[in-house]
């Protein structure tokens, strides 16, 4: 039988990218970005549109959705050979956009590992958070959810790393593994940021490092337990 | 880990559809913005009703949607460079190993008809292209082994861009001292 923790595939990943800022929803239709030649005519045509309204857009392409609201922008996908295109989908849109006032951004990793037992699931989850002081004021506690929030080690840039861990809700015997790489603009009031170049220059910088980190912290949390 | 599942929540779409009393996917994207995850995480049933109230979102949930995306693990990775459009039917280009950074770049010709058609307008000497070899798990179960090969799509530079570019070329040459 697979070991599935000694195979190290996720059985499950996505990764996503968020900005917060003010944005025009209404903005991101499929045609607008065919027309500027960030996705291809035919997926565009094909899209599948959610909304598409003032207040909030929501539509999908195989390989990606995106959904806008006036204070947020985010693509996710969970085709890893679409991470690149994700990436270059939101710098483009932004690099067009150059006006537009972008405050923080994420950079999200996701992944979901199988176990190969309740028990070793089980164990997984009380080696993260011991239940010695939890079993004297709890019956049969267990773990729901932990976030650990560390620094980025990146005098230059304001942010945050944040990991969280999580019984997974898709896999079976599953742990749920998500990599919150957080950046700030210098100042974050967004009436005082005029646009955002700042925020696009740390994408095309840190995303990849960003992106390998994430799979860095998540491997090596999987192998130390 | 707990078992009791049914009132957690989650960052990912793929967690959606099992979280009791979950109407829709949108329906946790609206009111205040969260700091930088795809988060799910803060009930926003309020703001969602007060639009609805007003009449912004009132069809939204008469669409059921399937927001499951196919699942794709790459277990290959190239970027790749055109060096040369051979004819009409070959390009010449330089593949860099991405899964295993430590491998040479290696040399490969790849007939233009494996590319997609909507990319053919997109080969020119210098374009980049990504090369995924991997597993594609459809959301019916079916897994299918997939290479997949795309050409990036950027915006054109500007001409404004391309002045900043040159005038940052001279700055760092002056620094380097170059003659």
């Amino acid at each position: 039988m697979k070991d599935r923790t000694k195979d190290k595939t996720p059985e499950l990943q996505s990764s996503s990218i968020v900005f917060i800022g003010s944005f025009n929803p209404k903005i991101f239709q499929p045609a607008w970005f065919v027309k500027e030649g960030l996705i291809q005519k035919q997926e565009g045509d094909e899209a599948d549109i959610e909304i598409i309204h003032n207040e909030f857009v929501s539509f999908g392409l195989h390989w990606l959705k995106l959904s806008v609201t006036r204070d947020r922008f985010q693509v996710n996908t969970s085709q890893e050979s679409f991470y690149e295109f994700l990436k270059d989908l939101a710098l483009g849109t932004f690099t067009l956009l150059k006006h537009t006032p972008i405050s923080q951004m994420g950079i999200n990793l996701h992944m979901h590992f199988g176990m190969n037992s309740e028990k070793e699931w089980d164990n997984f989850g009380h080696k993260l958070t011991p239940k010695e002081i939890w079993s004297k004021v709890l019956t049969r506690p267990g773990m729901l959810k932990l976030t650990i929030q560390g620094d980025t080690n990146r005098d230059d840039l304001n942010g945050y790393r944040q990991v969280t861990v999580e019984p997974s809700t898709k896999v079976p015997n599953g742990v749920y593994f998500t990599v919150n790489e957080h950046y700030e603009v210098k100042d974050k009031k967004i009436e005082n940021v005029s646009g955002c170049e700042e925020i696009v220059g740390i994408l095309e910088t840190k995303w990849l490092e960003s992106i390998k980190t994430s799979k860095v912290i998540i491997y090596q949390l999987l192998e130390n337990i | 880990m707990s078992t009791n599942l049914a009132e957690k929540n989650d960052d990912y779409r793929h967690n959606i559809d099992s979280v009791k009393g979950f109407e829709g996917p949108m329906f946790k994207y609206l009111g205040n913005p969260q700091l930088g995850s795809s988060s799910f995480q803060e009930d926003r049933n309020d703001e969602t009703k007060l639009l609805i109230k007003e009449g912004y979102i009132d069809f939204i949930f008469e669409k059921e949607k399937d927001f499951k995306l196919d699942n794709f693990v790459s277990l290959q990775k190239w970027e790749g460079y055109v060096l040369k459009v051979l004819d009409d039917n070959y390009i010449l280009v330089r593949l860099v190993n991405l899964t295993d950074p430590g491998q040479p770049d290696e040399e490969a010709e790849i007939p233009i008809q494996e590319l997609s058609f909507e990319d053919h307008e997109l080969i020119e000497p210098g374009a980049v292209f990504y090369w995924n070899i991997g597993y594609l798990d459809r959301t019916s179960g079916q897994r299918e082994r997939n290479s997949v090969i795309r050409f990036r799509r950027l915006p054109r530079w500007e001409a404004e861009d391309i002045e900043k570019a040159k005038v940052e070329a001279k700055r760092i040459r002056k620094k380097l001292q170059w003659k």
